[in-house]
């Protein structure tokens, strides 16, 4: 059953990365730039999460709470402080803009906390085993966390008059505004569900492995390649990318060897954008 | 019923003025077309006046209140409603999001909804049928159409109409100026750009000739549709 | 203190090659590459590697050049017809797999262990002391060579054709399947800097590992890019020599900030040159001294 077990194994992780995939294609939709710092922020939620459970002694569950809410709030303020004022431009300017900061915030938590690996102050549980599955506690979490996310993006983004603000300036930024949406909002508001999901995503990823500077770094291609996969500017796409990457990764292990999964996510993307630029899951689309 | 004025509007992109000194009185109620020939901004001081492009100088003012400072959105609140020529409608959301578009976000309350939804498909029964249906699927027509629906859910008193003939065929054309002759006589101040001439201003009550981003002429549209010297020079005799 | 001047010298002039490298890449071609790090590092190993088998030193330095520009160009063909958002993730991802190579692949590259003993070009010219003379020179020497070719091509209707297709996507379309070629090529000699970089990397320090390379090589070179003016090579050499200057200068803060360890002065640099690329390009994305900034772009219509 090792098949099944990388499966598994594959869609846990898959779900992981489907949240910063999410936030990322919410970036490219509505504010029409790749961002780049998308790594750096899962690294400052992971510590955020890490400073409120570990120095403040919340348990963990708060201390993702409150993880998400305060990198939202500084996602909002990055956006007010650096990439309102590059509204007009070049997205590739935008592009350099959030190497910037990716760049400040990595390094201020590495500056900060310094090289050394650390962890979340959670009790270790031993692993279930079903059948011939094992599936450990983390994986749990992970699965009913990211499940109950993810619908709540899509009851969101279909359901509530802020998700079809979204839609609408993600389609038409003009039209919407014409229609008495105020994309100085929505911009807002798209920024705080970006900080939040990838904060979330960063405690299952500290969960899973360990805290570290580079970990976000470590995330951006994969990120990168799941959202790709999907179609760049559809974001319940990326989810499904994500999941696909996720599981290709895991099977890949069956012949490279595991430090060689961001490899596999470039080889991805190195295919898609030869074949299929648009996603697996998008639609061509004429060039903005 | 509301007027729109226009007082000497300088509108441009990048540093330079496109429309120059554009002063258009349009009474509340009234139904004014602008034509003149491609490329004499008549898309620009469209997009001006729907708050889309900020204008360099000038001032326009909806049934007297002052609206140049005012972005796109907080004109729509002002009940100036517009459609655009293409991109017109959000063609990854349904036709009946499209139309809850065009009101969710006016601060209108939800009970009206049902009622206008009702006015519009009144006015275009192919929208009723399709309410799921997906806005990109929809021909250029059909999409046309809801455009304007979209517009009129906003239960506007004023409506800007940005080449509402553009692509399409004899049959939609007659139906949407059909529509707008409707819409207007309830009441709606229509100001829209034509390329089609001669069927923008048989249905219109002022015409204004815009060349070279300047208005050469405003005078009832009976008389700028017959005025052979103007149609030779600019119109191409359309 | 002389020792220490040379340093700076030979460290800035291989900066300021990588930085004429992407000056070529980003500022005249308008292709991002935020794999330079990856291609840097590509270039000292290829070198590395090369020299500590056999062959002649400058031999491996002209390889390893080869092996950049067609690494290079693979790369971008991968995304050339499609936005530059693309090319960042592509080249990014290169870099990341070059990484990953030079930190697994032992029997190529040594590992974490890197590789020893490298040999120096001209070593055999001259005496030990007065090596590092000859080296600064020999550095020095490359980046005229880099500077004076750039700005041959910077000039050239190449250069003008790459300029145009820049800046207005409609000469690109129709252009059409010529614009890709000219991008690749572009890209390619782009890689041939960066491989002299690489290798003057390796040859300087004589032992090379996975540590060595990181994201500040890349930082390094966007910033002076920016700081310079994009496309202005006069301006990149002045925006190199400045950034490097005042960010080496940080050395010297650990003997007044004794707190901070030497990884940790790193993370502070690394920061500042965060927050420095986005107040460039928020207020002066034009460059730090468009005074300097060559009329190469002609009168603006």
């Amino acid at each position: 059953m090792h098949f099944v077990q990388l499966l598994v194994n594959g869609i846990v992780t898959g779900l992981i990365v489907a949240l910063p995939a999410l936030a990322l294609s919410f970036t490219f939709a509505i504010l029409r730039f790749a961002n780049f710092a998308i790594g750096a922020m899962l690294t400052f939620g992971a510590y955020t999460a890490y400073v409120l459970n570990v120095a403040a002694e919340w348990p963990l569950v708060w201390a993702a709470c409150g993880s998400a809410v305060l990198c939202g709030l500084v996602c909002v303020a990055t956006d007010r402080a650096v990439y309102r004022r590059l509204r007009g431009r070049t997205s590739v300017t935008l592009l350099v803009a959030s190497m910037g900061v990716a760049f400040f915030f990595e390094n201020i938590v590495r500056l900060v906390f310094g090289n050394s690996i650390r962890g979340f102050d959670v009790e270790v549980a031993r692993p279930i085993r079903l059948g011939e599955l094992r599936v450990n506690h983390e994986q749990i979490v992970t699965l009913s966390v990211t499940c109950t996310a993810l619908f709540l993006v899509w009851f969101l983004l279909t359901r509530t008059k802020l998700g079809r603000a979204m839609r609408a300036v993600a389609d038409d930024p003009e039209l919407a505004a014409v229609r008495g949406v105020d994309s100085d909002r929505v911009i807002a508001w798209t920024w705080f569900i970006v900080g939040g999901l990838t904060a979330i995503a960063a405690v299952l990823i500290g969960l899973d492995g360990a805290i570290e500077p580079l970990m976000g770094w470590n995330y951006v291609i994969i990120v990168f390649a799941a959202a790709i996969l999907g179609g760049l500017a559809s974001p319940m796409a990326a989810v499904a990318g994500a999941l696909l990457l996720g599981v290709v990764e895991e099977l890949a292990t069956l012949a490279l060897p595991s430090t060689y999964r961001t490899g596999v996510a470039f080889a991805l993307i190195a295919l898609l954008l030869l074949f299929r630029p648009w996603g697996l899951f998008g639609k061509p689309r004429v060039e903005r | 019923m509301q007027s729109l004025q226009i007082e000497g509007v300088c509108a441009g992109y990048g540093g330079r003025d496109i429309i120059h000194d554009v002063t258009v009185d349009v009474p509340a109620g009234s139904m004014v077309c602008v034509v003149g020939p491609n490329g004499s901004g008549k898309s620009t001081l469209m997009k001006s006046v729907a708050g889309l492009l900020p204008v360099r100088m000038g001032r326009i003012a909806i049934g007297g209140l002052d609206v140049t400072a005012l972005g796109a959105p907080a004109r729509a609140r002002a009940r100036l409603a517009y459609v655009p020529q293409e991109r017109n409608v959000f063609r990854n959301m349904s036709i009946g999001e499209n139309l809850r578009m065009g009101v969710e976000f006016l601060g209108i309350a939800g009970a009206a909804f049902e009622e206008r939804v009702q006015r519009v498909h009144a006015l275009f029964p192919e929208l009723a049928s399709r309410h799921r249906d997906q806005a990109g699927n929809l021909s250029g027509g059909q999409r046309q159409m809801l455009a304007f629906g979209c517009a009129l859910m906003a239960d506007p008193a004023v409506l800007l109409l940005d080449e509402p003939s553009a692509g399409l065929s004899p049959k939609y054309v007659d139906e949407m100026f059909e529509a707008i002759g409707r819409v207007h006589r309830m009441g709606i101040t229509v100001f829209m750009i034509e390329q089609n001439t001669r069927k923008g201003l048989e249905h219109s009550q002022l015409g204004v000739l815009l060349v070279s981003g300047q208005v050469r002429a405003v005078m009832p549209a009976a008389a700028l549709l017959g005025d052979e010297q103007f149609h030779r020079q600019y119109l191409g005799g359309h | 203190m002389t020792a220490y001047l040379l340093t700076i010298v030979t460290l800035v002039a291989i900066a300021a090659i990588v930085g004429l490298a992407l000056n070529v890449q980003w500022g005249l071609g308008g292709m991002v590459n935020f794999g330079l790090g990856g291609f840097y590092t590509l270039g000292a190993y290829s070198c590395a590697i090369l020299a500590t088998s056999g062959v002649p030193p400058l031999g491996a330095m002209l390889s390893a050049m080869a092996i950049c520009a067609v690494a290079c160009m693979l790369v971008s063909l991968i995304s050339l017809r499609l936005s530059e958002d693309y090319l960042a993730i592509v080249t990014l991802g290169f870099a990341e797999c070059i990484r990953l190579v030079v930190l697994n692949e032992a029997w190529l590259t040594q590992g974490a262990l890197g590789i020893p003993g490298i040999p120096r070009p001209f070593s055999d010219r001259v005496g030990a002391d007065a090596y590092p003379v000859l080296f600064v020179a020999f550095t020095l020497g490359m980046l005229a060579l880099v500077y004076a070719l750039f700005e041959r091509i910077a000039r050239s209707p190449f250069g003008r054709a790459l300029r145009a297709v820049r800046e207005d996507p409609v000469v690109a379309s129709t252009l059409g399947k010529r614009v890709w070629w000219l991008r690749m090529r572009a890209f390619g000699l782009g890689g041939v800097a960066i491989g002299a970089a690489g290798s003057l990397h390796a040859f300087y320090y004589t032992y090379i590992d996975p540590a060595q390379f990181g994201p500040i090589i890349t930082a390094y070179a966007f910033m002076a890019v920016i700081a310079g003016g994009r496309g202005s090579h006069l301006g990149l050499l002045l925006g190199a020599g400045s950034v490097m200057v005042l960010l080496e200068g940080t050395r010297f803060l650990k003997d007044w900030i004794p707190f901070l360890d030497a990884g940790q002065l790193a993370a502070l640099r690394l920061s500042l040159i965060g927050l420095g690329l986005v107040l460039l390009l928020i207020y002066r994305p034009q460059g730090l001294w468009p005074e300097y900034r060559l009329r190469v772009d002609g009168p603006r219509t």
